[in-house]
């Protein structure tokens, strides 16, 4: 099969990734030794299929950022006004239209109504402190200084609007909304560059990094413009089960998949979660949303018993966190699940458990899976599963094998999977080296 | 130690039963091993055919032939000038379900052909298992899984491996 036929990516000087040509049209399972760039390509694809299908949300979270300081600008000239005397309605009527303007933004894709709306507050603060006189000269001087670090950074010729703070201030808003809808409609790859800048804290991003589906190159770092994909349409990535119930601003990928799990059932997929619930955890995992809008993770034991899901074995973690999925609605046929060593803490047996279930998965409901392993029991037992499930052409191994120092070259293997036993092997290699007979 | 041919064809069973005696080309053929171009050169390598030595010793104890014990594949003179053994090896070319390797399986191989071997001649305590080149690495971790310890008996190789210790 084509890496031109089906998704694929390629990846060339990233990191630990000397190159990477991988398809994504299954179960694609990459295996390797520690540092060798597994997470790197999982935190890539993660952030690249985030991008391009939430292209707008990530063009409206960059405005709401950008406009931050706009907000604060506003909040001090509303503090300005309600300390010179304007009446308690009418202060009310400020909080709340600014409540609405500030929500919006953070629940809304940004568009044309948003704009005239955030102009026509800073307007109606303009009318308000003419009528009460509520400006001295040192509180306008004050807010200039703040409209000029505001707009500091964008190009504005200050001769060709009025020395006004506020003039200042919406001319900003204007050309920062413009800059959002142009983004938009652009879709520029620049936000896609961006974002990998500050997930991996690095300005170097891949050399090369291109994304092709069905013959089509779809996303190029060297191009100006993302297309919108169509095979996978949302990432989730899960490299840990320990981050169910964390909130933690650190990896941003741990809030996302808190707040997908947070998500109300829809009753998808029961059969899988049934499998999940009656053959192996022997439970069932579900969200409580207490009357204060806080999620407990729940687990409900079949002989009934209730606990809290934060305070059960890790294993079961693993289970529920699909299970969950399953049941909200998260996994479709354009769903691409990335897990990092989905064998972590779990026993040999739910090793296998969980292979056949990525295997069961991606056969009956079409969910793409990129697997990156350093178990032999999860290796060979997608590999026998697929083939007893006829899924094998699903299947699509890699090795990732050292180039030079801390520099790997990930080796296409098809269903071939006994260079990667060649790796696990070097394990015995070790124990007899260190262990065996003199 | 190295193949002795003089050995594996001298050995009392060999004597006795000559037709137990077949070309190692052939053996491995037979058991899926991919012999074109032949693994080994000359082609002239004799050794035992474990199933037809299997044979006859069942029938010598009149067990009959529907009561064959296991075996191991092949068997063959070792020597290296001052001490000869006899090897012992089994092939699983064909083996794609390493789950289903059994070390009791493996162990009543050994125990049936040794007994089939008499005592004449010492019998290797290592046993060789044979691979294919494109699944050695599986096998020898599905052997270690069975056998979780160091320098155990049997140890997993492919053709080349094979040819490399013995020829």
């Amino acid at each position: 099969m084509s890496r031109f036929i089906q998704p694929s990516q390629y990846t060339k000087k990233f990191r630990a990734v000397a190159s990477a040509d991988l398809r994504i049209n299954g179960i694609t399972v990459v295996a390797g030794e520690n540092g060798c760039g597994k997470s790197t390509l999982s935190k890539l694809l993660y952030y690249l299929y985030k991008t391009i299908s939430n292209y707008d949300v990530l063009v409206s979270r960059k405005l709401r950022n950008d406009l931050s300081n706009v907000a604060r600008f506003l909040e001090i000239a509303q503090m300005e006004l309600f300390r010179k005397g304007i009446n308690r309605q009418q202060r009310h009527e400020f909080q709340t239209e600014f409540r609405v303007l500030r929500r919006n933004l953070a629940r809304k894709i940004i568009d044309e109504k948003q704009m005239i709306d955030w102009l026509g507050f800073v307007d109606r603060i303009v009318l308000a402190s003419s009528l009460e006189k509520s400006f001295d000269k040192k509180g306008l001087e004050r807010l200039m200084y703040i409209a000029e670090d505001i707009i500091k950074k964008i190009k504005i010729n200050k001769n060709d609007i009025n020395s006004s703070p506020f003039e200042l201030v919406k001319t900003h808003i204007k050309s920062l909304f413009k800059e959002g809808f142009g983004l938009m409609k652009s879709r520029s790859t620049k936000l896609f560059k961006e974002e990998l800048k500050n997930v991996f804290h690095d300005n170097n991003i891949p050399e090369i990094f291109d994304v092709f589906e069905f013959g089509q190159e779809i996303v190029s770092l060297n191009k100006s413009n993302l297309s919108i994909p169509y095979s996978i349409q949302s990432a989730i990535y899960i490299d840990t089960p320990m981050v169910i119930g964390l909130n933690l601003e650190r990896n941003s990928y741990w809030n996302d998949l808190n707040k997908l799990l947070k998500q109300k059932n829809v009753n998808s997929f029961s059969e899988f979660s049934n499998i999940i619930s009656n053959e192996i955890i022997e439970g069932d995992a579900s969200v409580d949303e207490s009357i204060l809008g806080i999620s407990d993770f729940l687990f409900k034991r079949s002989d009934g018993s209730i606990f809290n899901l934060l305070d059960c074995a890790t294993g079961i973690k693993s289970f529920s966190i699909l299970q969950l999925l399953l049941k909200n609605g998260s996994l479709t046929d354009k769903t691409l699940l990335i897990i990092d060593e989905p064998e972590s803490h779990l026993h040999p047996q739910w090793i296998i458990e969980y292979a056949r279930l990525i295997v069961l998965l991606n056969k009956y409901i079409g969910i793409k899976f990129f697997i990156a392993s350093h178990n032999p029991d999860m290796v060979s037992a997608i590999r026998i599963i697929a083939e007893k499930e006829e899924s094998l052409e699903k299947l699509n191994f890699y090795l990732a094998e050292k180039e030079l120092s801390y520099s790997y070259n990930y080796k296409h293997l098809g269903i071939e999977i006994d260079p990667i036993f060649e790796s696990f092997n070097i394990a015995l290699d070790r124990m007899n080296l260190y262990g065996g007979e003199m | 130690m190295k193949y002795c041919s003089n050995l594996t064809r001298n050995h009392c069973v060999s004597k006795n039963d000559p037709q137990i005696l077949s070309c190692i080309n052939r053996i491995l053929s037979k058991d899926g091993c991919d012999v074109n171009p032949p693994p080994f050169n000359p082609l002239t390598y004799i050794v035992i055919d474990g199933d037809a030595l299997e044979a006859v010793a069942a029938i010598k104890s009149g067990r009959g032939l529907h009561r064959k014990a296991k075996s191991m594949d092949i068997a063959f003179g070792i020597t290296n000038g001052s001490s000869n053994q006899i090897q012992l090896v089994e092939l699983k070319f064909n083996c794609t379900t390493f789950y289903r390797l059994d070390k009791t399986s493996f162990a009543q191989k050994v125990s049936g052909t040794k007994s089939a071997l008499g005592t004449s001649v010492n019998i290797s305590s290592s046993y060789y298992i044979v691979f294919k080149v494109s699944t050695l690495q599986q096998g020898r971790r599905y052997l270690f899984r069975q056998n979780p310890r160091l320098n155990s008996n049997f140890k997993a190789v492919d053709i080349n491996g094979l040819f490399a210790q013995f020829f």
